[in-house]
């Protein structure tokens, strides 16, 4: 089923192109220019691709008040960690920098299309791939085989797998696993360490657990 | 008292002599006073020691005091012993009077001089300190480096001068980096505005120009094409300039953090999708202080001139291991080797052929850690990135 994709992008060259891009995968794109058009046009849109610098405001204040169903994508010239941190803590899914390529683009737009086409996990079973939790029976398997994970890894890898295909920063995943605003995410990456090894056969290249270089994690929707 | 002290003790000759023929004068004068009340002229002896006392205190140094009990005594004489008005004695018992006399007071003035000159060497260090205190607070206070030129001029007192010298360099110093921080904040900003502004026409031009390219052919297919490569060249390099006046700008605040070193090689190898190269981790785990986004730049970097300069067959490998006290992170390819003579300059920035600013990016980087580069060439060749510290440093 075709989604109904919002471009919120004041650059008429990149909105055409990403309109383009989206149309070219069997979506209906819709473009609006300015935050006061894109708030108009929300209501009727499925995912939201976001530029950041508006003529009329910052599009992360589009993010503020969002409904949490809409997968959002934010495509902007501005690459500094603090901007993405930002944007993704504000709850966007996914974070491109400009110049993009058009690959990458509607790559990220698939996975934010399985998410708005996956039907609600079933009960406590949550899955990627071969990758699956059950949280009735507390057990993790890969591949069929169980896996033995710590509190903790458990506790970061269900955050992961309800997130799954969205970039969760590293503040996001310490008030999970610690329930407070610490900053020092050393502890953090160490457990990331341990379920790493204990998920992933090439840590160099991952199949389900992915590190955002600056931002934070996202484990692969497979 | 003390300030009287002080400002005694500037006074000049003629002044000191006034205070004294004024201290002799009203000696004379009380002891005429005493004469005719017919009170005994021991008690005039009494009059002069007071009055030698009080010129000792109000006159500078020990001279004047000396001079006035010798003056004393010799007033004494010529006013007060018979015959009156001349410096003869009659009665001899006199003469060992106006010895002790001139001597008692001889005494006593040297005696006050030196407590004199101990209340005025601490007054003038009080005096010294409050100055000095002054002057610090003034310095503190002052926002640019005019008005602590103008805060050193005005002192002049030579014995406190070292002191003040010491506190202008501070608050120079602390005027400095007040400038340095604020110009690194105008430049970081300054920086994230031109970037954003450079990068959102060249994505236009790239997306304008991706989207002639699906819908022409022939002729004008390949011109969109070459646009389209030639703009991402311009924006590779315009990465490149603003990754290395950005390294270069904050190389003094890089934020360090303990990552493990899996992370970085997973994160650069996400971007560089490239089937010859391998991927080395030490059996150990090692962790490393850095900052991982510029850690990740350098080495794509160090990737990208590999497989430029290398060739674009040469198989390359990024190894890490830990040495002494340092983690390496080194790039190695088995591609076409670099002239001895051209590696001492290869992290100028710009030599050679614009690649060369990839190289420049991973010294910066190496530096703001605390690292260096190192390099050999030979039928492998080898860039690393040294970096200070080994496993959980």
């Amino acid at each position: 089923m075709p989604s109904r994709i919002l471009v919120v992008e004041d650059e008429p060259a990149i909105a055409r192109y990403v309109a383009r891009l989206v149309s070219g995968q069997g979506d209906v794109p819709d473009v609006a220019h300015t935050l006061f058009s894109a708030r108009q046009k929300l209501p009727a849109a499925d995912i939201l691709i976001l530029d950041l610098g508006l003529p009329d405001g910052d599009g992360l204040e589009i993010l503020k008040g969002l409904r949490p169903d809409i997968p959002v994508l934010v495509l902007s010239a501005r690459d500094h960690e603090r901007d993405k941190i930002e944007a993704l803590d504000l709850g966007a899914d996914d974070y491109l920098t400009k110049p993009f390529s058009p690959g990458e683009l509607q790559a990220r737009l698939r996975v934010a299309k399985r998410h708005l086409d996956r039907e609600k996990e079933t009960g406590s079973l949550l899955s990627s791939g071969d990758l699956v939790l059950d949280g009735d029976a507390r057990e993790v398997r890969l591949q069929n085989v169980p896996v033995h994970l710590s509190p903790l890894e458990y506790r970061l890898l269900k955050t992961l797998l309800e997130n799954k295909g969205k970039v969760l920063t590293t503040g996001q995943l310490n008030h999970t696993l610690y329930g407070d605003g610490r900053t020092d995410s050393t502890a953090l990456r160490q457990v990331m360490r341990g379920l790493r090894k204990k998920i992933e056969t090439d840590t160099i290249h991952p199949v389900y657990l992915h590190t955002e270089t600056g931002t934070g994690y996202r484990l692969a929707d497979l | 008292m003390n300030k009287f002290l002080l400002r005694v003790d500037k006074w000049n000759p003629v002044q000191c002599l006034a205070v004294l023929l004024c201290m002799l004068g009203l000696g004379t004068l009380a002891g005429f006073l005493f004469q005719l009340a017919g009170i005994p002229e021991t008690a005039i002896v009494l009059v002069y020691g007071l009055a030698v006392l009080f010129c000792a205190l109000c006159t500078k140094g020990y001279v004047y005091g000396l001079i006035c009990a010798v003056l004393s005594a010799l007033c004494f004489n010529f006013f007060f012993t018979v015959p009156y008005f001349t410096f003869r004695v009659d009665d001899p018992a006199y003469v060992p009077i106006f010895f002790s006399m001139a001597t008692v007071s001889a005494i006593t003035s040297l005696l006050i001089c030196l407590i004199k000159e101990g209340l005025v060497a601490i007054s003038r260090k009080e005096a010294q300190l409050q100055t000095l205190y002054d002057v610090v607070h003034r310095l503190n206070q002052a926002t640019d480096s005019a008005q602590v030129k103008a805060i050193e001029n005005e002192e002049t007192d030579p014995a406190i001068a070292p002191a003040i010298r010491e506190n202008v360099q501070l608050a120079l110093d602390r005027l400095e980096a007040m400038e340095r921080q604020l110009q690194e904040t105008y430049r970081a900003n300054l920086l994230r505005s031109i970037s954003h502004d450079l990068r959102t026409p060249l994505s236009a031009i790239l997306a304008n120009a991706g989207l002639l390219e699906a819908q022409t052919d022939g002729e004008n297919h390949i011109l969109a094409q070459e646009i389209k490569t030639d703009s991402a060249h311009l924006h590779a390099l315009v990465e490149n300039i603003l990754t290395l006046t950005k390294v270069q700008a904050d190389r003094l605040d890089v934020k360090k953090e303990a990552v493990p070193a899996e992370e970085i090689l997973e994160g650069t190898a996400a971007v560089w999708k490239d089937g010859n190269t391998t991927w080395n981790l030490p059996e150990e785990e090692l962790t490393l202080l850095c900052n991982p986004v510029l850690v990740q730049q350098a080495l794509l970097n160090l990737l990208d001139n590999a497989r430029v300069h290398g060739g674009k067959d040469c198989a390359i490998s990024v190894n890490l291991e830990k040495r002494k006290d340092e983690t390496v992170l080194s790039v190695t390819d088995d591609g076409i080797s670099i002239d001895q003579a051209r590696i001492p300059h290869l992290f100028e920035t710009f030599y050679g052929d614009g690649a060369g600013l990839g190289l420049s990016i991973c010294e910066a980087v190496a530096k703001a850690h605390g690292g260096h580069m190192e390099v050999t060439s030979g039928k492998e060749t080898v860039f690393s990135l040294v970096l200070p510290g080994g496993n959980d440093a």
